[in-house]
Order: C-alpha cells, then structure tokens, then sequence
C-alpha cells in the first residue's frame, strides 16, 4: 500500500449542478383555427381524453391561453414545433416557481 | 329552420380516406399550394405568412433568435410537404391525411391573416356591407367581390379541415 498523500479535488464553482426549472408549453387562442381542430391535435399530440381536450380547448378560447404540457427544455422544445406544425401558436417559458 | 345538411368531403373507407372534391375546389387548393410553396422561403416577405411561422419565445429575442436558427427550417420543409399534400387526389392513409389536414390548415391561416380574421361580429358586418357594395360598379364592387371571393375560399378551408377532422373521428 502506498503512503504518497491522496490528492483532494476541491469542486470547481463552474461545476455546481442547479436543479433544471422545468418549462411549459403554452398554446395561444387565435380568430382562425377550428374548435374541433385545436381539440384533435390536443388529443393527437398528448393523447389527452375527449374530455381533457375539449376543456382545454375551452380554456384557450375563452381565457385566451392554456398550459398543454410542461418538462425538460428539449420536451417543451418538441411540443412548440410539433404545435406549430399544426398551426397552432404555442410558446414555451420557464414554469414559475 | 331545419338542420343545414352539407356534404362531406372527406370520408373514411376502410382504413384509407377519400376524398370527394368537386374539380374546382381541388383546384383551388392546387393553385393556394402552388402560390404558397415559393413564399416559404422568405416569410418576411408576405405579412400572411407570419402566422406560419409564430414565435417560440415572443419576449426574449435572444432565445427567439436560436429558435428560428435551429427550427426554421424543419418547419419550413414539413409546411412544405403538406402544401404538396394538397396537389394529391386520394385515397390517403391516415398520415397522408393529416398532412393533408394540415396543409388545408397552413393555407387557412394565410387567407384568414388576408382577410383580416378577428373571430369577433366585426367580421360578420364586413361581408354584409362587402354583399351590399359588390351590387355596384366600379374600384369599391371590385373590391368588395375580391374580398367576398376570398371569404367563400376561406369558408370551402374551414370545412375541409371540419371534414378531416370528422373522417379522422374526433368530433
């Protein structure tokens, strides 16, 4: 067994791991799309039931916005492009803690 | 008044779908397909096209910025293949169908962006006083039908998409 002193490696500050703040995704209401359209693409996409897709496609319509989905940054990321390829116009923040 | 009974264009058979488009109106989604497909690659340069392309991150031009970077273009090529979707006659599978959908959906949005679609009354009473002014002569009847025209193509649009989320057994 060896007796040259152990080297301590002290963590570098760069190095601290912050806990990811998960992000939302966000649909908008708009004068174009289909009532029965945004509810089928929030069934599509999500695979929400009828009835979870209708109320939050209520929600947008009459509040002018609705949550959809939230997690990791890259999740949120897919779910805004795959909207958007739907032509619905949803952004993404961070959620609010 | 009884209940308005309109046909449906788009129905399932089997586990492909057909669609029943009368010649004209497969032409019409021809030539919005053939008008479109070029203007995608400069969104900018059309303000009907925005909507084609909203924003990820309206408050934060630096993130806004990447996005478009690292996502525009895929957007771009997948609007472009449902406005190819749009040249198809059928019968469609279900993948072919939502592509279609969404094609019919893109070109929706850019006439609704042209007729100035607010979704509130105000629209309504444009078209009463456009039906009234396409009665006369002159640049304001011509105008009035232009617009009048566009409202009965955004209409045949929002009934297509009606249809295919019908055929697609969601309503």
């Amino acid at each position: 067994m060896s007796t040259a002193p152990l080297e301590v490696i002290e963590p570098d500050l760069d190095d601290v791991v912050v806990p990811d703040v998960p992000w939302q995704v966000i649909v908008w209401d708009d004068p174009v799309n289909l009532m029965s359209y945004v509810a089928w693409v929030f069934r599509k996409l999500f695979g929400f039931s009828k009835a979870k897709a209708r109320a939050l496609m209520l929600q947008v319509h009459h509040e002018g916005k609705a949550v959809v989905s939230s997690g990791p940054r890259e999740k949120a990321e897919l779910d805004v492009f795959r909207l958007h390829e739907y032509g619905l116009w949803a952004t993404m923040e961070k959620q609010s803690s | 008044m009884g209940p308005v009974i309109r046909r449906r264009r788009v129905k399932r058979s089997g586990d492909r779908f057909v669609l029943n488009l009368r010649d004209h109106e497969a032409d019409i989604l021809r030539e919005l397909a053939d008008a479109l497909d070029p203007m995608l690659d400069d969104p900018s340069s059309d303000t009907g096209l925005h909507r084609l392309f909203p924003p990820a991150h309206p408050d934060d031009v630096m993130a806004e910025a990447a996005w478009q970077i690292e996502q525009g273009a895929a957007l771009r090529d997948s609007r472009r293949a449902s406005l190819d979707a749009l040249r198809t006659s059928g019968p469609l599978d279900e993948v072919g169908l939502i592509a279609w959908m969404q094609g019919v959906n893109a070109v929706r949005l850019v006439v609704g962006e042209r007729l100035g679609t607010s979704g509130d009354p105000s629209d309504d009473e444009r078209y009463r006083r456009a039906l009234v002014l396409a009665q006369g002569e002159g640049p304001e009847a011509e105008a009035a039908e232009a617009l009048l025209h566009l409202a009965a193509v955004a209409d045949l649009l929002a009934g297509l998409v009606d249809d295919a989320v019908h055929a697609l057994g969601d309503d």
